[in-house]
Order: C-alpha cells, then structure tokens, then sequence
C-alpha cells in the first residue's frame, strides 16, 4: 500500500488529491471530477515530466541553447537527465527539434533543442 | 504609407502582424531587442500553445511558430529599434523610430501596440533596508540564467507565490541553486495549480505562505533578510520576525503593463494599469490598438494572442472607415478585479469576448453580466474560479443591446 | 576667568555617568562610558558647543558594546605589508574621492604639482556625495560666523562657470520657503488671534530676509497672498507668503563629482581608485608617506578629505582632532512625471528648526525627477544606508502638506546618505595640529556640495600658507570633455550622431532613454562597475529601477571591460554568482 498526494492540475481548482496504491488497484479521494481522479491514478502510478534546461553553445550569438525532453520522462527521473547533461557542448547553427542527446540517461527519450541558432 | 505598424515583437505583436498580413494588409514590426519573441525566448519550459496549437510547446518553440510563420509572409521587420515617440497627423500617425540605422519617422494609418509588462520591483513594496547587490527581478534572473548561463547567487529567497515566481524556483533548482526558500504573504500560492505541482512540490522546494520580507541586510551584497509572518491584512505578526540567511533576493511581485509615454496619450484604466480599450483591443484614440500584456497580465499567452486575432479584425474595421458607435461602458463589478474590455462601440456579429480576473476563490461560480439598476442581463457558469486564473466569457451582443453601461460580477451564493 | 577645561568639566557634570576628559591644544578628549548611542553624540554636541573648543574627540564607550578589533587587525596586517613598496613621489596626496576631494583635485590640477587622489572605493563619488538631494544652497541657512556660510555663499556663486567649464548641468531654479499657519505653531501661546497671522505674514519672512542678507546672500524677495501661488501653483491653499531666494541651484551631485575628476585627471591628477589608507609613515611630525593597500604613496603634503573616515585618516596620521558622528538622511525620488508640481526648490519653515540640519523639502533634480527629503537621524554605523518602512512613512507624512495633490504613488525609489558631521558641526579646514603637513578638510556636511569648488579653492590657500609653492600650469583646460546624451539632445541631432556611431541608436534604457553609445563612453572614462556607469548615465534610473536594463547594461560593461559577465561588481561587491550546472563558457 502506497499512499501519495498530488495536486490536479486539470482545472483552475486544484483538488488535493490523495491517492492510494494496493495491489493492482487505485483509489483516488479528494477530486471534484472523474478527470481529477484519472489525473491523479496518471500521477500516482507514473507520473511524468517535461524537462527543459540549457547546454553550452559556441559560435553563436549567445552562450546557452534551451533544450528540453523529446517526450515527458518519468518524474523520478529528472534530475538525473538534468545531470547527464552537465558538461554537454554544442556549436552553431543548430535547428529547432534537432537531436543533441539521444536516450539521455537512458530514458529512452533524446534530449532537442527548443529553438533555431544561427553562427554567429 | 503603410497600412499597420505593430510596435513589439513578442508573442502577442508578431500574432497580431501575422493576422494582418495574412488579410493581406501592408504591416511592420519594431521590435527594440535584436530578435523577435519577446520574452518566450526565456521561457524554455513547456506549458504554452495547448490552446492555439494543442499542443505543450516551450517558450521559444512557441515564438518560433509565429516567427516563421512572419517570415514566409515577407513581413517586414525592424529589430533593435525603439519607437520614441508616436504623433498624430491628418488621417494618419507618425511612428518615430531610434535605431541603430538611424531615426526615422514611419508613417503608418493604425498602429497596434503590444509592448508587454514590465515586472514590479521592491520599491513599490515599500521593501526596506539596503539596496546591494543580489536583489533581482524573477524575470531578469530567467533571462541571466537561460540566456547567459549565470546564476545571480548561490542561495536565494523568493519574494511572491505567482507563477513567475515559482517558475524562476524550478529554473534555480534545475541549475544548481544551494537552497530556495519562496515566501509570500497569501495563505497559499497564488499562481496555477500546475505551476504548484510542477515548480515547487515536485522537487520540494520550502516555502512559506503568510510570510513577508521586511528588510534586506547586507552592505555590498545580500546577506540575508529579515522575516516576518504576517495576518490576513497583511500586517506584521508582533514578535514574528526572523533573520535569515542568504545572498539573493529574487522579486517575484507581479506584473505591470509598461505603458511609459503611451499613459500621457491615451485613456488608462486604474484596475488594469493598462490602456482602457474596446470589444477590438482599440484605445481611445481612433487606430491605436493595444494587446497582450501591455492591456491586462495574461496567465497564459494563448489568451494573450487571442487578444491579437481579435485587434486584427478590428484593424480592419478601422483602415475600412467603420466608424465607432456611442460605447457601452463596461466596469467590474462585485467579486471581479479587472474587466477587459472596457467598452463595446463597434458593429459587428461576433460575441464579445470578455477577459476577467476573479477577486475571489469558489466552486460553481455565477458570472453575471448586469444593467446599471442591478438586472441580470445574463449569466455564464464556471465549475471553479480563483484569482490567480483570468476568465474568458463570450457575451452575445443581443445582451448589450441599447444599454449604456454594464457590469460584470461574480455572483454572491 | 573659566577655562575651557573648567568649562568642559560643568557640561559633563550634567551627565549621570562618570565621564573624563583631557585638554590639548583645544582638542578635548573625552572618555568614559554611557547607556546609549543619543546619549554619546548629546554629550559630544554639547561639549562642541562650547567656547574655545576646536575639536571633540568622543572616546566614550557603550556600554555592553562589543569590540571589534577585526578591522584594526586587518588594518596592521596590510599596513606591515605593503610599508615597503613605494608606488611614488608626490607633491600633493588627496585621502578621499567624494565631491570635496574632486574639486581639491582639479584645484590643484591648475598648478605645477605632482598630485594624486586616493579612494578605496571603485569609483569616484561613492560615498555620501552620491546619496544627497544635489542642492546648491544659497547659503541663507548656516550661523552667520561659521566657516560654512562662507563657503556656501562663495560656492554657490562659482557653480555657473563650473557648470559651463565642466558640461554638467545646472539648474539655478531658485528656492520658494512657504510660510504657513503651521510655521510658528510652537509659539502660538505668545502670539494670540490676528497677531499670529501678522507676524507669519509681515514679520517672519523679513527676518529670514534679513537674515540671507546678513549672510551675503543676494535677490531675496517675499511675495504674499495670490503671489505665492504664482510662484507655485501647486503649494498648500493655506500659504500666506513665502521668501523666495534665487541662487539656489540644484545638480547631480555625482555627475559633479565625476567632471571635478576627469577633468582633473586630463590636466595631469593621477587618480587612484580602489586605494585604501592603512597607515602613515612619519618622520617626527611630518607624514613623508601615504600607506595604502596598493603600496606607498611618499608625499611633501596630504590633505584628509575622507569623508565619513576622515577621522579615522586623521587619528592613523597622529592628528586626531575630531571625531565623526554619522548622521543619516533619508530621501525618496519620484518619477519625472511629478516635475510639474514644483518649480523651486520647495520647503515649508517650520520654527523652531533643529540647529544641525535644515528641514528638507521638495526639491526638483535636474532630469525633472521630485526629491522628497532628507531626515536627519543619528545612527552608530557609517555605513548605516538602510532605509525602513516608517522612515518612508515618516517623510511622506512629513511633507505631503507642501504640495497637498503630489501624487504619492509615483514614488519610484528611496535611498540614504550619511552625513559625515563633527561635533562642532561646522567645516573642519585647517591644518592640523600635531602633524605639520597635513591639511584636514573634514566634518563636510550640508552646504558641503554647495561649497566645494569654495572648500578647494580655500584649502588650497591654506595649502599655500603651509608653504606648498603654487606655480600656475601653463596649459591647463578648464574645460571637459562633455557627454553627450540622447535624452539631451533633439532627434536631428541625434540621427547624426548615429550616423557617426551607430551604436548612439541602440537604446538600452527605455525609461530615460539611454543609448549604448553613453554606456561605452562612461566605461572610457572609467566606470567599471555597474553602479559607475548608472551614476553616469541614467540608467536604470527610471519607472522601472533597472529591471529591464541591468543585464544589458552588464553585458555591455562585460564586453567593454573584458571582465566576464559572472565577475562583474556592481559597486564593491558582484552581481552574480557562478555558473549554470557550474559550467563555465
């Protein structure tokens, strides 16, 4: 039995949401809609986040280049994507969506890059 | 002479550019950055478009989209310039313009405006103590850190509970911040439910709601700051205060649209602090239209484009010399903090949409539109509102018909 | 016949403390201890006051005070370390880069000496003269006899031909001193019914006539009734005259500072930032030796401008003759929009006045900005520039009846400066007593920035007194460089300007209007922190207090200087701090 709370982001009234994991089933309390309940089974048994932090550039007009997770990774997770990052060096031009880590920290995701940079 | 001049390259300028040209007008963009998107090129979490283009795009992906989107249709665009000043002449309005190409002067029949906030600094707090260094803007930190890579301290408090605020905390955590402690002087935060979950429970970042920053320490640079918990006025707890350590105070106060000149020349709405404007985002000044931001604080920049899509069509109406109406005034009324638009004076056969910002928290919400004696001229319903989330409703002018004024409310249970 | 030990020893008998005191050459040491910091400056005014005394050295000590020996530690070490390193030979040694020491500067620039200027800080003006409200008093407020009045009266008359030598700008806007039914109310019991408004009226303003007459200060008028509001539409309905006095001017007082400098430097004064006196290196009762941080400074003259410290100069030199008392005044700016409301330098008198201070007012700035201010508040710490919650309160209540429809809520900022007063609260210049070639210029307080071109010109006078040979410089430029701003100037000007440098049409600071081209020049001149380039420029000095701005003007400063982003100061200390994931560029 796992008990955990998360607050439902589906709608602007954020029900706390209390969530209880057994054997092979979920119970959700505290939601004011079915949404918040399936929100918050997502949340307890796999939630997942976008990531989105920058890397070294060089050649460009500035320093950092934004990137962020291809898809949403697990939420336990993100930190080590963050890390797996760290030291990471790309040089201009690069394209928005263009790979610049494939599977980071073996998440199976890539890690692309948010936006076009021109050489500077 | 041009037809629309949009002063502002972000999100809310380029769409309204963009919905121009594609209508075929002869439109331009003065941006005084050196590349357009405004501040999305900061923004490089995800979280924006769901509603233009379904989908969870980050800041820059977004303004990318608009950005291409204005380079295939030719716009012409003038980066690093900065509009001075604008000035009326016979049937059409002067732009001028400091570059570094030079000053010129842009003739242009309307002129759409969406210059954007500007962020609310500790003077406007009455924030006391020293003024050193490590005393920060949410946004300017945003930018140091996604921009440049640079991080303004090692260990900071967050001065307000909004979604900037909470944003900028993530950013901070991400990249390496020593420690992070938010404090603001609400009961809980104030921003979305998301951005709560998503900012600051999902890595546990402290925070401490009913608490305020009464002063900074430090000479040259922050040394910390003293705390205090304060009660549901807002006033200091007696003997609640509390020195803390740290070497940055990152101010996330909120927004203020950044009118600057533009105050002296058209009418401004108190609540808003931005310009007053009607059902198409039209100042009072004929063909001077304002939108996004600089009108009212838009939570998400979905909303604030929309604004821009409705402007161009009132573009239209104006370089098409449809003249204005005797307005319907609108105001906010009980349990609404600010209302946009301020008044209906055109003809047309779309709802007018309405943007307003709950003063209150409640579940199954009634927001009524009334006459000046209190009738109810109509009702919408919302399963939950709260402050810190704008509501949209779409009025039909069928409603409006033959009144002077109106007011839009948050009915009482 | 009392002597002057006599006389201190009744002054201090008042006191329920077992206080002492010595007497020497009519500098009076006390000692001993009291309860509270009013209480040690009470008794060092009061022993200032009295006949014959030159100086108060107050040793008294808090009680339950700790003693914090780390500066003097750190003082002696640096002091051991760096006594051996001549940097140079100089005629003249200035301690002390504030306005004072920067008119002294350019002063001596005239003649055919070797000078140099010492100060800690990374920039000129960073101390109190850039947190004061830029006023050049007229010089009707100083006691008739005191060495301030005639600084003032003779400083206030340079400032038009420094203004047109120097390029800074100057505004002679004149002063405008309501008298209202509140002026007089402390003697309201003396002065019954109609008499009261008779004197308000009639008598008062020809007393402070009188009293700037006697003074030496020119064109005083009184106007009363609907006259007054000619003078100023917007001041209190209840006004039944005012004085009004014209020579009063007001300037940046920094942008003052910094042209006294550079044009200093250009006519051949070395200046030294960042340099800090550790220590003296004497020879009997003669200083041969400037000792700072950056080595020795061997010198024939020194001259101890230094501000809020110089009593600390003045005691390292073997001369201590006064001691400091810090006093800090309070000042809110309001946005440039407000300048319509007042088109003087705008004050209400209030009788009885405090005889240390003068009452503040509303006073314009030159950019059109509106200073409200300053207090005056002891306080222990010299460094002591914080501003709280009730002080902003306290000045808003204070005189929001001068100017009753001011709109408050365009108040952009607030700041504080620290006067750096003496306990006879009067200018210390004169040479000192125990060590021959030293000349004090010290205890400069209000009128300070109206008199110091008359402070240099009168210290360097004594300088010749004490035997400094004053050849006049073939070749000395009187005038600086002046800088440009695009606020300043008129769109053509401007479009040609950029012609010539594009960078002139990049605007950095939208809310004043700053173009890059004005950041790059203040980084040629020598600003090399934030804070330098701000006090040169404006920027940052607008609606939005630098939240636009900072990074690009750091940017900037980073590209100029060569100093990476992360390393840049803002005044003593950095703005940033380290490396996204740690990961440098």
């Amino acid at each position: 039995m796992r008990k955990t709370e998360v607050l439902c982001t589906r709608c602007p009234r954020g029900c706390l949401l209390r969530v209880t994991v057994g054997n092979g089933d979920v119970t959700v309390e505290g939601n004011e809609c079915p949404v918040g309940e399936k929100h918050g089974a997502e949340e307890a048994l796999n939630p997942v986040r976008t990531v989105s932090t920058t890397v070294r550039i060089l050649g460009a007009r500035l320093p950092r280049l934004p990137v962020r997770t291809s898809q949403p990774v697990s939420k336990s997770r993100m930190m080590e994507v963050v890390a797996a990052l760290r030291g990471t060096v790309v040089e201009a031009p690069v394209k928005a969506g263009q790979v610049i880590l494939k599977n980071v920290a073996g998440t199976g995701v890539d890690i692309v890059a948010e936006r076009d940079v021109e050489m500077a | 002479m041009r037809e629309v001049t949009v002063i502002g390259g972000g999100p809310s300028g380029l769409a309204a550019a963009v919905g121009l040209a594609e209508k075929g007008y002869d439109v331009a963009v003065v941006e005084v950055m050196g590349e357009l998107g405004g501040m999305l090129t900061q923004c490089i979490h995800d979280g924006f478009g769901t509603k233009v283009f379904g989908e969870a795009l980050s800041g820059p992906e977004f303004s990318e989209r608009l950005v291409k989107k204005a380079r295939s249709l030719g716009l012409k665009v003038f980066l690093n310039t900065y509009v001075k000043e604008v000035r009326a002449g016979e049937g059409f309005k002067e732009v001028v313009a400091v570059s570094p190409g030079g000053v010129q002067r842009l003739q242009t029949r309307a002129i759409v405006y969406a210059i954007g906030c500007r962020e609310r600094n500790g003077f406007e707090i009455r924030l006391g103590g020293t003024r050193p260094a490590g005393v920060y803007t949410a946004g300017m930190v945003q930018r140091l850190m996604n921009l440049y890579g640079v991080m303004p301290g090692r260990r900071i408090v967050i001065m307000g509970g909004g979604d900037v605020g909470m944003i900028v905390a993530r950013h901070l955590y991400l990249e390496g911040a020593e420690s992070i402690l938010i404090v603001f002087p609400e009961a809980g935060f104030t921003g979305l439910p998301r951005n709560v979950q998503q900012c600051v429970l999902d890595f546990g970042i402290p925070f401490r709601p009913r608490t305020v920053v009464r002063r900074i320490l430090g000479r040259e640079r922050v040394r910390g700051v003293v705390l205090s918990r304060v009660d549901e006025k807002w006033n200091p707890v007696e003997g609640a205060e509390e020195h803390y350590a740290c070497d940055t105070v990152v101010l996330a106060l909120g927004l203020v649209p950044y009118a600057g000149e533009l105050r002296l020349v058209v009418n401004m709405d108190p609540a808003t602090r931005g310009p007053e404007v009607n059902e198409f985002f039209e100042t009072s000044v004929e063909g001077v239209f304002a939108v996004g931001n600089l009108v009212q604080v838009f939570d998400y920049v979905d909303d604030a484009v929309e604004t821009a899509h409705i402007a161009a069509r009132g573009v239209e109406k104006y370089l098409n010399g449809e003249p204005r109406k005797n307005p319907v005034r609108l105001s906010p009324g009980r349990n609404v903090k600010t209302l946009t638009p301020q008044r209906v004076e055109r003809v047309d056969e779309e709802d007018v949409v309405m943007f307003l910002r709950p003063a209150v928290e409640k579940a199954n919400a009634r927001i009524e539109l009334r006459d000046r004696e209190g009738r109810v001229l109509g009702g919408f319903f919302k399963r939950y509102v709260r402050p810190s989330t704008l509501e949209r409703i779409e009025v039909p002018r069928s409603m409006l018909s033959n009144l002077r004024e109106a007011v839009v409310e948050i009915a009482e249970d | 016949m009392f002597s002057l030990g006599s006389r201190v020893a009744r002054v201090l008998k008042k006191y329920p403390y077992s206080l002492s005191f010595t007497v020497r050459d009519g500098v009076v040491f006390l000692s001993g201890e009291v309860g509270s910091h009013e209480e040690w400056v009470e008794i060092g005014l009061s022993v200032g006051r009295i006949r014959g005394v030159e100086g108060v050295v107050n040793k008294i000590r808090l009680k339950g005070s700790p003693r914090n020996d780390e500066k003097e530690e750190w003082r002696k070490r640096v002091f051991e370390e760096n006594k051996k390193t001549v940097v140079g030979e100089y005629d003249v040694v200035i301690i002390g880069g504030g306005v004072v020491g920067a008119a002294l500067a350019r002063e001596l620039s005239k003649y055919e000496l070797k000078t140099v200027l010492l100060e800690k800080s990374p920039d000129i003006a960073a101390g109190t003269t850039k947190a004061n409200n830029g006023m050049i008093h007229a010089g009707v407020e100083p006691p008739r006899g005191s060495l301030k009045r005639r600084l003032n009266v003779r400083g206030n008359a340079m400032y038009g031909r420094l203004a047109e030598e120097l390029g800074f700008k100057l505004n002679r806007l004149g002063s405008v001193w309501l008298v209202t039914p509140r002026t007089l109310t402390s003697y309201r019991r003396y002065l019954p019914g109609p008499l009261y408004t008779l004197v308000l009226k009639h008598v008062l303003p020809r007393v402070v006539k009188i009293k700037g007459l006697l003074n030496g200060v020119r064109g005083i008028r009184i106007v009363r009734g609907r006259r007054v509001f000619e003078l100023e539409p917007f001041a209190a309905k209840d006004a039944v005259a005012a004085v009004y006095i014209p020579p009063t001017a007001v300037v940046d007082p920094y942008e003052v500072a910094v042209a006294l400098a550079e044009n200093a430097e250009e006519n051949g004064v070395e200046i030294r930032l960042e340099t800090m006196v550790v220590g003296f290196i004497k020879e009997g009762d003669v200083a041969t030796g400037v000792v700072t941080d950056r080595g020795v400074f061997l010198c024939r003259y020194v001259v101890n401008a230094a501000g809020l410290y110089a009593d600390e100069v003045a005691a390292l030199a073997g001369s201590e003759e006064y001691t400091i008392h810090p006093r800090k005044g309070v000042l809110l700016v309001f946005h440039r929009d407000t300048g319509v409301f007042t088109r003087h330098c705008l004050a209400e008198i209030i009788l009885p006045q405090d005889p240390y201070t003068k009452g503040g007012g509303i006073n314009p700035t030159v950019h059109g900005n509106v200073l409200w201010g300053p207090t005056a508040v002891e306080v222990p710490d010299k460094d002591d520039t914080s501003v709280t919650r009730e002080e902003i309160e306290h000045v808003l209540n204070k005189y929001s009846g001068i100017v009753p429809g001011f709109p408050r809520d365009r108040l952009i900022r607030y700041f504080a400066g620290v006067r750096a007063a003496t306990f006879t609260e009067d200018f210390v210049i004169r040479p000192a007593k125990w060590v021959r070639n030293l000349l004090h210029v010290a205890g400069i307080q209000s009128p300070g920035l109206a008199a110091s071109p008359a402070i240099a010109e009168y210290a360097v006078e004594k300088l010749r007194e004490m035997g400094l040979r004053l050849k006049p410089k073939k070749g000395f430029n009187p005038r600086r460089r002046p800088m440009p701003t695009a606020a300043g100037m008129s769109l053509e000007e401007l479009g040609e300007k950029i012609r010539m440098d594009p960078a002139w049409g990049r605007i950095v600071c939208t809310c004043e209007f700053v173009s890059e081209a004005e950041i790059v020049e203040a980084v040629r001149r020598g600003a090399r922190t934030l804070d330098a380039v701000k006090r040169r420029t404006r920027v940052g000095m607008g609606e939005c207090q630098g939240s636009f701005c900072t990074l690009e003007i750091a940017l900037i400063l980073s590209r100029e200087t060569g100093v990476p982003l992360n390393m840049l100061l803002k005044e003593e200390d950095r703005l940033f701090n380290g490396y996204v994931r740690g990961e440098q560029p």
